[in-house]
């Protein structure tokens, strides 16, 4: 079989030599027939273009404002499936439900006085978080620990950490009105650890270098005194300020989404991935995933729109001849922050440079001592909490309903595939090509026709430049 | 090995058929005649429907989203011909051309128009495969969403349209429910005919092997783009054939039957029925409408959540069969 599949390669290269691929640039570049149509189609868009602004400077600024907003949420959608998209290579879809679900945990918090919270809801939230945190240990921490702790006390330890983290969680989904109460201690341990790690990595090496005891221990005991006061401050400022629950109902749904994520990965993805012969494969089990989470978010809250509120006021600022909320300018710097974090992240630190090791190759990234399963888990954590994060925008800026996701998330890939593929750069680019788009796109046909216009986008560009617009030479054919 | 597990597991796909079926028969008849029949008819629409796409998705190894669009282009081709001007509609709403055709003159005038716009759109989506292929066929479906909801002088967008013509036969008019179900039938027995001679010609060898390897089967002269686009053809005319006669039983028709999630119901269809099995996509549509229709006698299960705890055990059955069973109940083919 080996010698026929053989031959079968050497024809067909020798086909390809002689005849050029039919989604190939030809190598003359815009004097080919494609060319000459691509440059046409530019130059017809910047004449309509130019046409729109002089005929209402006003709806083109306005416009462009709007497809500012559009732009900064498929951007982080886009950042976020690049993400995951470029380590595991396969679509999933069970992300729509992650930006759903975070933007009704926020929902959850303020939708009390309508709702009785319910005790299902809270425990099964508690249970989810304790075994995402109990995996996550066990799988991460204890075996750094294992040769230097005994082994029943570290796994009991463990299990009652994270059992009671998830009796905590389960708390505070059981009492959503007083969130910055019951959330304070943690805020005030979370600070105060904050306070030791910074101090002892940035000022005890400075201290132990003067090679003095007294100082030594005059430092551990700042240190003490520094952490206690700080976590008690923050913890006591939480606890006085009722109108951080949003901020805070925000961070806990991106958390939540994250737990969610591991626990699929670890309970599907994981044993899916080891077997699937196609991608297809971990498309449909995505669906299926993302299908049973929205019907789940359907059952607790109903399927009809929700509003949250409006974080930064509803009074609009003016600008280039339109109006724009003040949480929208929020968005587009929130794009700006997202993407500055996860390209530091994949390219300044190791865990980046063991992601690109995965993204590469994955068999040889295990063979050179790399968790693999580890790494693609904090993958999924990181990814789904981005789509988590997109969803709480999107839930803030406009309303809320349970199939909000899918369609950003196909927003998402689709500016990522016309940016390029597996760039970060690319998702960003091709975020801002496609708010733009979509909404100028729409100047002359109802605004229903957004979507149509966008997938229309996608296909020009799979069929003239498959490898988007910031793609590398070899990949264009 | 045990004798009965051993035998379990060598047949499986006849005792999964048998217990489907006899369940599904068991259970329609315990709730009356007339159930029996209307769940009938609902069940053969949806099989035709999980027959034709079983052409693209289990023999061809395109997962199509698109269908749901080509459903909606048959059943509004028929609403749109046979509208009666005998029936008066409501004043309020945009008036549209009665045109009066009866069912069975307008059915092929939407297959074959089905089959054209599928032409158009299989010359663009040829060019992909795997994932792109189904996420740009959601396009599809979307922008056909965009033209039922707006094109207001044909299909009165959001209002829908209410005078649809039952089919009818010289004299005989199809209005009983049983009568409905006849007509279903035979169409199911006619698809299944075609689909099984198409899936046994050297066509359909072709088609399978265009899934098995595109490069290869083009390296013995097929032109695989040509043979997939006339599955895709076919496979959209059927659907076609499915959306009229989903007009004529339910005789109203609007947009939000065919958004394009319900897309993801009707490939569910054909992968829990089974990829690349006819008789899979029978089996498929049964346990699809009868989960539906099952959930309403589940005790304990709240008022008017049937529809969502039906999408949460679909979703279930899929993430379940792609861990232990990614060919389907009955397929022959793993995804």
């Amino acid at each position: 079989m080996g010698l026929v599949k053989d031959i079968f390669d050497t024809v067909l290269k020798h086909l390809k030599s002689i005849t050029p691929t039919p989604g190939g640039v030809a190598p003359n570049g815009v004097t080919s027939p494609k060319g000459i149509a691509v440059s046409g189609g530019v130059a017809i868009a910047i004449g309509l273009l130019a046409l729109m602004l002089v005929l209402d400077p006003d709806r083109f600024g306005q416009t462009f404002l709007n497809g500012m907003t559009s732009a900064s949420i498929y951007g982080i959608m886009a950042i976020g499936f690049t993400l995951q998209y470029s380590t595991v290579w396969y679509f999933d879809l069970s992300y729509a439900a992650m930006s759903t679900t975070a933007a009704y945990t926020v929902l959850h918090f303020h939708s009390s006085s309508t709702r009785e919270p319910s005790l299902v809801f809270s425990s099964a939230v508690g249970i989810l978080i304790a075994v995402a945190l109990a995996w996550t240990l066990y799988t991460w921490v204890y075996p750094r620990l294992r040769h230097r702790l005994p082994k029943k006390p570290a796994l009991v330890i463990g299990g009652a950490f994270a059992a009671g983290i998830g009796v905590y969680t389960g708390v505070l989904f059981a009492n959503p009105e007083e969130l910055n109460v019951y959330i304070s201690p943690l805020i005030g341990v979370l600070t105060a650890g904050a306070v030791i790690a910074l101090l002892s990595s940035l000022v005890h090496p400075r201290v132990s270098e003067l090679k003095s005891t007294a100082l030594n221990y005059l430092f551990v005991l700042f240190t003490g005194a520094a952490a206690v006061v700080l976590g008690a401050l923050a913890g006591w400022i939480i606890s006085a300020s009722p109108q951080a629950n949003l901020t805070l109902s925000a961070a806990l749904g991106i958390v939540v989404v994250g737990c969610i994520s591991l626990v699929l990965y670890r309970g599907i993805f994981y044993y899916l991935r080891r077997r699937a012969r196609s991608p297809m494969i971990m498309l449909v089990a995505s669906l299926g995933v993302m299908i049973m989470l929205i019907a789940l978010v359907v059952i607790i809250f109903t399927a009809q729109a929700h509003d949250l509120p409006d974080p930064l006021g509803t009074d609009p600022i003016n600008m280039l001849g339109g109006s724009v909320k003040g949480f929208r300018i929020f968005m587009w710097g929130a794009v700006i922050g997202v993407f500055a974090i996860v390209a530091l992240l994949v390219n300044k630190t190791k865990w980046g440079k063991m992601v690109r090791a995965i993204s590469d190759d994955e068999e040889v990234a295990m063979v050179v001592g790399i968790n693999t399963s580890v790494v693609i888990a904090s993958v999924f954590f990181l990814g789904s909490a981005i789509f988590g994060f997109s969803g709480v925008l999107m839930g803030l800026d406009t309303a809320i309903r349970p199939t909000m996701g899918f369609i950003a998330l196909l927003k998402g890939w689709i500016a990522a595939t016309i940016g390029g593929l597996g760039n970060l750069r690319g998702a960003i680019v091709g975020a801002l090509f496609l708010g733009m788009v979509e909404n100028f796109g729409v100047w002359w046909i109802a605004s229903d026709w957004k979507d149509a216009v966008a997938f229309i986008v996608l296909i020009l560009f799979l069929l003239f430049r498959p490898g988007g617009i910031l793609a590398s030479k070899q990949d264009r054919t | 090995m045990n004798q009965s597990a051993r035998f379990l597991r060598e047949n499986i796909e006849m005792v999964l058929t048998i217990v489907i079926i006899g369940g599904a028969i068991a259970f329609m008849l315990s709730q009356g005649v007339r159930f029996t029949i209307v769940t009938g008819t609902i069940i053969g629409i949806y099989a035709i429907l999980g027959i034709g796409l079983n052409l693209v998705i289990g023999y061809t190894g395109l997962l199509s989203v698109a269908h749901i669009g080509f459903f909606g282009i048959g059943a509004y081709t028929v609403a749109v011909l046979t509208t009666d001007p005998n029936i008066e509609p409501p004043k309020s709403i945009d008036v549209i051309p009665a045109i009066g055709m009866p069912w069975f003159a307008a059915l092929p005038i939407a297959i074959v128009l089905t089959g054209i716009v599928a032409l158009l759109a299989g010359f663009v989506f040829n060019r992909f495969r795997d994932d792109v292929f189904a996420l740009t066929t959601f396009g599809f479906a979307l922008i056909a969403l965009g033209v039922f909801r707006n094109w207001l002088p044909v299909t009165r967008g959001p209002f829908g349209i209410r005078e649809i013509a039952k089919p009818s036969i010289g004299i005989w008019d199809f209005n009983e429910p049983w009568e409905y179900l006849v007509i279903v039938m035979f169409f199911l027995v006619v698809v299944l005919i075609i689909c099984w001679l198409i899936v046994h010609s050297s066509f359909g060898r072709v088609l399978t092997a265009i899934r098995e390897d595109e490069q290869a089967i083009e390296v013995f002269g097929y032109k695989a783009t040509y043979y997939k686009l006339v599955g895709w053809v076919i496979s959209a005319m059927i659907a076609a054939l499915a959306g009229a006669l989903m007009a004529g039983l339910i005789e109203f028709i609007e947009p939000t039957s065919y958004v394009p999630l319900e897309s993801i119901l009707i490939v569910s269809i054909v992968i829990i029925g089974g990829l690349a099995s006819l008789w899979g996509s029978v089996l498929g549509a049964t346990v699809f409408v009868l989960l539906e229709e099952g959930m309403r006698f589940v005790p304990g299960l709240p008022v008017g959540i049937e529809g969502q705890a039906r999408w949460a055990i679909l979703g279930l059955l899929l993430i379940v069969l792609m861990l232990f069973r990614p060919q389907g109940l009955v397929g022959r083919y793993k995804l």
